[in-house]
C-alpha cells in the first residue's frame, strides 16, 4: 500500500516557487493564470500504519510553524488529490520522478525515518504538485505541463481539474 | 551472468555499419572493422561488453579523433593539431612551473612552494540541451571530480553559458527544443545548486547569446583546485586493489560519450533519455572529504592512484588507470541502485559522484573504513594485474577479455579534409552622427553586456572565505576576473579569467587571438601574471571542411597567441557535432565558440585593483591603440550592420603594454582599471563610472588611434586595450613605466556624468551614469 | 585552554573557516563528523558549533534532517551542555538547526517544540550579498557583548526567512532575545530577525555568516575604503564567546 503526503504553505505565507512558477506560466502565454501554489509531494511506499504517516508528516516531512500537511492512501486514478487539495475550481498537475531516476530527497527521507525508528518503510518518492487558479482548456494545461512544469524525460505528470 | 555474443566475423559493410547504429556505438566502417579484424584473429566474435568497452574508449570524447588525427588542407598534412601547435608552444616556453600539463585529469601549475593549483575546463553541452538542470549541474559535478582525480580540493568554480535569445518566440521554435529561457533558469540553477552543496564558491563566468545556440545551447564548466604538492601520486602497480568509491551505479548516461559523437535530432528527447545525468552534489561533498582524509591522513596518500568516473564510467577511469598494467574487475561487486543492470551497462553507466582509487593491499582497511565514516560507499571491485589485459568478470563468468594495446592504441586515425575561406572585410557605408547616447544604451542592454547580478548573487561567492575581489565590484560593477586567496598563512592569490567572443566567428584566426587577448586582459586588470591558459572549442561538425578548416585556423592563433604573451596552455577540451538536425540535409550549426581560461598569480592580493572608479580628480588614461574593427562588433549588431574586420592583435606591443601595466600596478599607481571589450571604450567608461558612482570626461582627440571616426574610436573592439585611472600626483611615475603604450585622456569628475567629446570637439556622449546603469540593469531583471 | 567542538555532517561546508574563526579568538578546536561523536563527549568542551551549509542537501527543508538526527544521537548530552550554560553557536545553516531542533528561541524549554522557523526567501531564490546588520540586544546575548551597533556581515542562504508566531516574537522581544536586525530585510524575515538568542543568552543563532569576515579583505569593496579596519566585523562574535568561556569554566 502506498500513501501520498502532501505539504504546503499556511493561508497568508508566501509560496515563492508558486509565485516563480506563475511568473514562468505568464512567459509562455498560454491561456490566463491567476495564482500558483505548490505542495511538496512524498509517496510512501511499504507497509507502514496511518499513525506513522501522520507522525512523519508532522515532526518530518512539514513544518508546523509555516506548513500543513494532508495525506491520503494513494489512488491510482489519482483521486487522492481531493484530500490533499482542498481548493476547487482549479487546475492541479502532480509532477513525480520516473521510476529509476535517482531521487535524491526521498532516499535521504528513508534514511531519516530509519533513525526516528519508524520500520516499513520500502521507498519514499517525492514530486510537487501544483495547484493552478487560471483559465485554460485540458490541451494547453498539457502544454503549461511540456513547456515548464515538467521535463519529460526525467519526470511524469498527470493532471486533472477540481470543481 | 553470461555475456551476449554480437556477431561481426564474417558480415559485410552494411552489416557493420547497421550494428554501430543499432548499439549506439558511434563507430564508424573503419572502425567496425578494424575491431572485426581483431576478433577474426582472436578465432571468435567479441561479446557486448567488449564492443561497448572498444566504443567508448575509441569514441571522440575520449580519443579527441579529430585534434589527434591527420588533417589535410590547403595541399598539405597536418599531423595531430593538437600537439603540432597547442602542446608545441607551451613545450617551447618550456616554463618552470608548468608540473602536469595535457596528462591527467587537469592541468598542474605551480602555486608556492608548498601547494599546487590544478585547473580544468569542459563543457557538458548535449546532456544540457535535454535536461538543463541535471546537464549543467552534473557538468560541474563532472570537472569539479576532475581536479578530485589528481588530488586537489576545488576552491572555485566558473561557469560560461551560451543560449538562443531570451525573449526567442515560442512559435519559431524548432521541435523538441526547449525554449533558451527555460535552458537558462534551469541550467544556472543546476550550476548554482551543485557549486553551493558542495560548498565551491562559483565566482566566474559569463553569458553569451545567439540565434545560432537555439537548437544547441553550450554550458563550460570550470574548476580550480588547490593541493600540496608533495601529495601527487599517480602509480598503480600490480597487486593494488582497485577501490569504487560514492555513488551507487545505475543506467544514468549509458552512451553519453557516444552520444556526444551523434547530432541533435528531434528523437533525441525519446532515444537519449538514458543519456541524462541526474545529480547528487552532496554525495560528492562526501567523497570529497574522503578523499582528503585518505590523502592527508598520514605523510603519504594511502592510495597509490586515483582518478574520477566521467564519461564512459568505469570503461574509462578503470581502462585508463590500468592502461600499463592490466586490470580484472569483478562487476558483480559493483553497488548497484536496482538490480537489473547487465553487466555491459555496469561497466559504462556514467552514474555520477564515484571516483576510483588504486590502493595498495595493505591499506585497503583503512581507505574504506575512511570512506564509510563519511556515510559512503567503499568497494573493492577488482586488482591491477600485471597482463596487460583488461579482463571483466560477473559472477562466475568472462563477460570481457581485451588486450590493452589494442584498446588504447588500436584506434585507426581519421583523416579528414578541411578548407578554409576568409570572410569579407569591408566595412558598409556609415554616416557620422552628432552623438551616440542612443547607441550606447542599446549596446549596454544587449544580453551579452547587460548587468547579470540577478544570476550571480545566486552563486555563494564567500564560502570558504577566500574571495577577495568577486565577480561584483564597487556598486554592481561587472568584475574582470576574480581573486582568490586560498592560504589562510599567505597573501598570495590565485587570479582567474576568461575570454570568449563567438561574434568574431567569421574570422576563426583572430577570433582564438582575440579570446586569448581577452581572458590576458581581463586578468592584468585586477593585477595577475604568470598566466596559464586553457582552450575549450566548441564547434560544429568536423567532418564538413569548412568547419574543420575554421578548428585548424583556431587552432593555430592558439600556438601564436600562447608563445606571444608566453603564456602556456597547460589542458584543453573540446566538444564538436554541436549541430542540430531537423531531418534530410538540414543542419544549424552554433556559431564556432572557443572559450580561453586564465589562470594568473598575484603576489600579494592586498595589491588587487577592481575596476570600479575611486576618486574625483584622478586622471584617466588609456592603454592601446584602437583600430577601425568593427567585424562582429555589438556596434554593428545593435544597427543592424554587416561586414568590417574583426579585431587582431600585435602580439608584442600586447605583452609589453600588459607587462607595465601589473608593474605600475605593483608601484602603487593605479586605482581602477578595465579592459575594453564589447561595445569598445564607450561601454568600458560607462561601467567602470556607474560603479563607482562617479563620472568621467574622454576627449577622443587623445585616444592613440589609426582612425578618426568618432564611432570608431567610441565602439570599435580593439584588442589589448584598457582605461586606467592612476592616483593624482603620479601621473610622471605611471608615464615612465607605460612609455608610449599608454596616453591620458581624461579625468574622473564628481558630477555623475559621461560625457565623451568627439573629434570634432562635440559632446558625442553625454549620459547620466544612473540612466546608463539604469537600461545596464534592466534587461535581466527578473 | 578553552576548546571548541564544530560538528560536522554530510553536506557541511562552511567548517573550515568556521574553525579558522575559532583559532582566531584564541581557542582550541576539534572538528569532527557527527559519525564520531560516539567517541567524543560534549563534557570536554565549552562551546559547541554548528556551522553553515548544506547539511543533507537541505533535503525536505534546509536543517530538519540534521535536528532530527542531532536529537537522537547527542539529544540528552545537548540538553546538559545547554542548561549547565555552556554556550551553543548556529550560522546559516547551523541556526536553522538549532531552531528546528527547538533550541532557539526555546522559550517554552530547551528542545521542548519547534516555536519559530526559517524558510524559504520571498524571492524563492539563494541569495548572495552581503547586509548591515544592527545590533538591537541589551546585553542578554554573550556572545554579542560591546560589539559595534552595526555590522556589515554575507548573507548566504535559500532559506533564511525568519517566522515565528506574534506570541512567540512577543516574548522574544520581552526576554531580550532580539539580537541582530536587517537594516534592508532581504528575504521577508518578520521584524528583520537576523539573529537570535535564548532565554539565558547562551546559545545563539544569526543567518548571516560573521566566519567569513575576520579580516579586511573578503569585504566586497575593500578596494574603494579610505581606511580599512583592522579585523572584521564578524571577529568579535568568536572572540566574545572564547573570552566568556574562559573566564566561566
Amino acid at each position: 500500500m502506498s500513501w501520498v503526503v502532501g505539504i504546503g504553505y499556511n493561508e497568508g505565507v508566501v509560496d515563492p516557487i508558486g509565485s516563480n512558477t506563475k511568473k514562468d506560466i505568464e512567459d509562455l502565454n498560454i491561456g490566463t493564470v491567476r495564482s500558483v501554489k505548490t505542495l511538496q509531494t512524498f509517496v510512501l511506499d511499504g507497509d507502514v500504519a496511518r499513525e506513522d504517516v501522520e507522525r512523519m508528516s508532522k515532526d518530518l516531512f512539514s513544518d508546523s510553524v509555516v506548513q500543513f500537511y494532508n495525506f491520503d492512501e494513494l489512488k491510482n486514478d489519482g483521486s487522492h488529490v481531493e484530500s490533499l487539495v482542498k481548493d476547487r475550481g482549479v487546475w492541479v498537475v502532480e509532477v513525480m520522478l520516473k521510476p529509476g531516476v535517482m531521487d535524491t530527497v526521498g532516499l535521504s527521507s528513508e534514511r531519516t525515518i530509519g533513525v526516528m525508528g519508524i520500520s516499513g518503510i520500502k521507498s519514499v518518492g517525492t514530486g510537487t504538485t501544483f495547484v493552478i487558479d487560471g483559465d485554460f482548456s485540458e490541451q494547453e494545461i498539457e502544454s503549461v505541463c511540456r513547456k515548464s512544469l515538467a521535463n519529460g524525460l526525467i519526470q511524469n505528470f498527470r493532471f486533472r481539474r477540481l470543481e | 551472468m553470461k555475456p551476449r555474443i554480437i556477431n561481426l566475423v564474417g558480415k559485410s559493410d552494411q552489416e557493420l555499419t547497421d550494428a554501430s547504429k543499432k548499439f549506439m556505438l558511434a563507430l564508424n566502417l573503419e572502425e567496425m572493422k578494424k575491431i572485426q579484424n581483431h576478433f577474426e584473429s582472436l578465432g571468435r566474435n567479441p561479446t557486448d561488453s567488449e564492443l561497448e568497452t572498444i566504443a567508448q574508449t575509441w569514441s571522440e570524447h575520449c580519443v579527441h579523433k579529430t585534434f589527434s588525427g591527420i588533417i589535410r588542407k590547403d595541399g598539405k598534412e597536418i599531423d595531430n593539431i593538437l600537439k603540432t601547435y597547442i602542446v608545441k608552444a607551451t613545450n617551447e616556453l618550456n616554463m618552470p612551473w608548468c608540473k602536469c600539463v595535457f596528462e591527467d585529469n587537469a592541468g598542474i601549475v605551480k602555486f608556492d612552494d608548498q601547494f599546487d593549483i590544478a585547473v580544468k575546463a569542459e563543457t557538458h553541452n548535449h546532456p544540457t540541451a535535454l535536461d538543463p538542470y541535471g546537464g549543467a549541474g552534473t557538468g560541474s559535478g563532472g570537472v569539479f571530480r576532475d581536479v578530485m582525480g589528481v588530488g586537489a580540493k576545488p576552491i572555485l568554480s566558473m561557469d560560461v553559458l551560451f543560449f538562443g535569445p531570451p525573449d526567442y518566440p515560442h512559435n519559431k521554435l524548432p521541435d523538441g527544443v526547449l525554449h533558451p529561457k527555460r535552458l537558462m533558469k534551469g541550467s544556472v540553477a543546476g550550476i548554482r545548486d551543485y557549486g553551493n552543496r558542495m560548498g565551491i564558491p562559483t565566482a566566474n563566468g559569463g553569458l553569451g547569446f545567439d540565434e545560432g545556440y537555439i537548437g544547441n545551447p553550450l554550458v563550460y564548466a570550470g574548476v580550480v583546485g588547490i593541493m600540496p604538492s608533495n601529495k601527487y601520486v599517480r602509480n598503480p602497480k600490480p597487486g593494488d586493489m582497485i577501490i569504487l568509491v560514492g555513488g551507487k551505479t545505475g543506467r544514468d548516461g549509458i552512451h553519453g560519450v557516444t552520444f556526444a559523437s551523434l547530432e541533435l535530432t528531434t528523437d533525441s528527447e525519446k532515444t537519449s533519455s538514458g543519456a541524462v545525468q541526474i545529480g547528487n552534489a552532496i554525495e560528492e561533498k562526501r567523497v570529497l572529504d574522503g578523499q582528503l582524509t585518505a590523502r592527508d591522513k598520514h605523510e603519504s596518500p594511502l592510495y597509490s592512484a586515483i582518478t574520477d568516473c566521467g564519461g564512459g564510467g568505469l570503461s574509462s577511469a578503470v581502462g585508463e588507470m590500468g592502461e600499463k598494467t592490466g586490470v580484472r574487475v569483478e562487476l558483480d561487486k559493483v553497488p548497484l541502485k536496482y538490480s537489473d543492470l547487465e553487466p555491459w551497462e555496469i561497466w559504462i553507466s556514467e552514474a555520477q559522484e564515484r571516483m576510483i582509487l588504486s590502493v595498495p593491499k595493505d591499506n585497503v582497511e583503512e581507505v574504506l573504513e575512511i570512506f564509510r565514516n563519511e556515510n559512503t560507499d567503499a568497494t573493492v571491485i577488482g586488482e591491477f594485474t600485471g597482463d596487460k589485459r583488461l579482463t571483466l568478470v560477473h559472477e562466475e563468468d568472462v563477460v570481457a577479455e581485451l588486450d590493452m594495446e589494442f584498446l588504447h592504441n588500436g584506434v585507426p586515425r581519421v583523416i579528414r579534409e578541411a578548407k578554409f575561406e576568409k570572410a569579407i572585410e569591408t566595412d558598409p557605408g556609415f554616416a557620422e552622427r552628432n552623438e551616440y547616447n542612443e547607441d550606447l544604451k542599446r549596446i549596454l542592454s544587449s544580453p551579452n553586456v547587460a548587468s547579470k547580478e540577478w544570476i550571480i548573487r545566486q552563486y555563494d561567492h564567500e564560502v570558504q572565505a577566500k574571495m577577495i575581489l568577486k565577480p561584483v565590484q564597487g556598486y554592481s560593477g561587472p568584475g574582470d576576473a576574480c581573486v582568490v586567496k586560498p592560504r589562510n598563512d599567505s597573501w598570495k592569490g590565485i587570479v582567474v579569467s576568461n575570454g570568449v567572443n563567438s561574434k568574431f566567428c567569421k574570422d576563426p584566426y583572430n577570433m582564438a587571438l582575440s579570446s586569448i587577448d581577452e581572458a590576458m586582459r581581463n586578468n592584468v586588470c585586477c593585477g595577475g601574471r604568470r598566466i596559464a591558459l586553457l582552450d575549450n572549442f566548441s564547434w560544429g561538425n568536423p567532418e564538413k571542411p569548412d568547419r574543420l578548416g575554421a578548428l585548424v585556423e583556431s587552432v593555430k592563433a592558439c600556438h601564436d597567441g600562447s608563445i606571444g604573451f608566453r603564456s602556456p596552455f597547460i589542458s584543453g577540451k573540446d566538444s564538436l557535432y554541436n549541430e542540430y538536425s531537423l531531418g534530410g540535409n538540414d543542419t544549424i550549426s552554433i556559431p564556432y565558440t572557443l572559450l580561453i581560461t586564465a589562470v594568473g598569480i598575484i603576489p600579494d592580493v592586498r595589491k588587487a585593483i577592481s575596476m570600479d572608479l575611486k576618486k574625483e580628480g584622478n586622471p584617466v588614461y588609456m592603454v592601446g591603440k584602437t583600430k577601425k574593427e568593427l567585424g562582429g562588433s555589438h556596434f554593428y549588431m545593435v544597427n543592424d550592420m554587416e561586414g568590417g574586420k574583426v579585431p587582431s592583435v600585435d602580439l608584442s606591443r600586447a605583452k609589453g603594454s600588459m607587462d607595465s601595466l601589473v608593474s605600475a600596478m605593483d608601484s602603487g599607481l593605479v586605482r581602477s582599471c578595465h579592459d575594453c571589450s564589447e561595445g569598445g571604450m564607450a561601454v568600458t567608461a560607462a561601467e567602470m563610472a556607474f560603479s563607482g558612482k562617479l563620472g568621467m570626461k574622454i576627449d577622443l582627440k587623445k585616444v592613440d588611434a589609426e582612425s578618426d571616426e568618432d564611432h570608431v574610436l567610441l565602439f570599435s573592439e580593439s584588442n589589448s586595450r584598457f582605461l586606467v585611472e592612476i592616483e593624482k600626483g603620479k601621473e610622471r611615475g605611471f608615464e615612465d613605466i607605460m612609455g608610449d603604450h599608454a596616453r591620458r585622456v581624461g579625468e574622473v569628475t564628481g558630477d555623475k556624468k559621461l560625457i565623451i567629446t568627439g573629434t570634432e570637439g562635440d559632446e558625442v556622449i553625454s549620459e547620466d551614469i544612473e540612466e546608463l546603469k539604469r537600461v545596464w540593469k534592466e534587461t535581466f531583471n527578473w | 585552554m578553552v576548546k571548541t567542538i564544530v560538528l560536522r555532517v554530510d553536506g557541511t561546508n562552511c567548517d573550515e573557516e568556521s574553525c579558522q574563526a575559532f583559532r582566531l579568538a584564541g581557542s582550541d578546536v576539534d572538528l569532527v563528523h557527527i559519525n564520531q561523536l560516539k567517541n567524543k563527549s560534549l563534557e570536554d568542551y565549552q562551546i559547541f558549533m554548528v556551522p553553515g551549509g548544506f547539511s543533507y542537501g537541505d533535503d525536505i527543508a534546509a536543517g530538519k534532517i540534521q535536528a532530527n538526527i542531532m536529537k537522537y544521537v547527542i539529544g540528552d548530552q545537548l540538553k546538559k551542555f545547554v542548561e549547565g550554560g555552556k554556550l551553543v553557536l548556529g550560522i546559516c545553516n547551523g541556526f536553522q538547526v538549532l531552531v528546528k531542533a527547538g533550541l532557539i528561541p526555546s522559550i517554552d524549554g530547551i528542545m521542548q517544540r519547534q516555536e519559530a522557523t526559517l524558510a524559504m526567501n520571498d524571492s524563492g531564490y539563494f541569495m548572495d550579498k552581503w547586509v548591515r546588520l544592527r545590533h538591537v540586544n541589551n546585553g542578554k546575548c554573550i556572545f554579542t557583548k560591546g560589539i559595534k551597533s552595526e555590522l556589515f556581515i554575507p548573507i548566504n542562504h535559500g532559506e533564511g526567512k525568519f517566522v515565528a508566531s506574534a506570541d512567540v516574537l512577543k516574548k522574544m522581544e520581552d526576554n531580550d532575545q532580539i539580537v541582530f536586525k536587517y537594516v534592508d530585510n532581504p528575504n521577508g524575515s518578520m521584524m528583520d530577525i537576523a539573529g537570535v538568542c535564548n532565554p539565558e543568552g547562551n546559545v545563539f543563532g544569526m543567518m548571516p555568516h560573521p566566519e567569513k569576515y575576520v579580516h579586511p579583505y573578503t569585504h566586497p569593496y575593500w578596494t574603494r575604503l579610505d581606511s580599512l579596519p583592522e579585523e572584521g566585523d564578524g571577529l568579535a562574535i568568536f572572540r566574545n564567546a572564547v573570552e566568556y568561556a574562559k573566564k566561566r569554566f
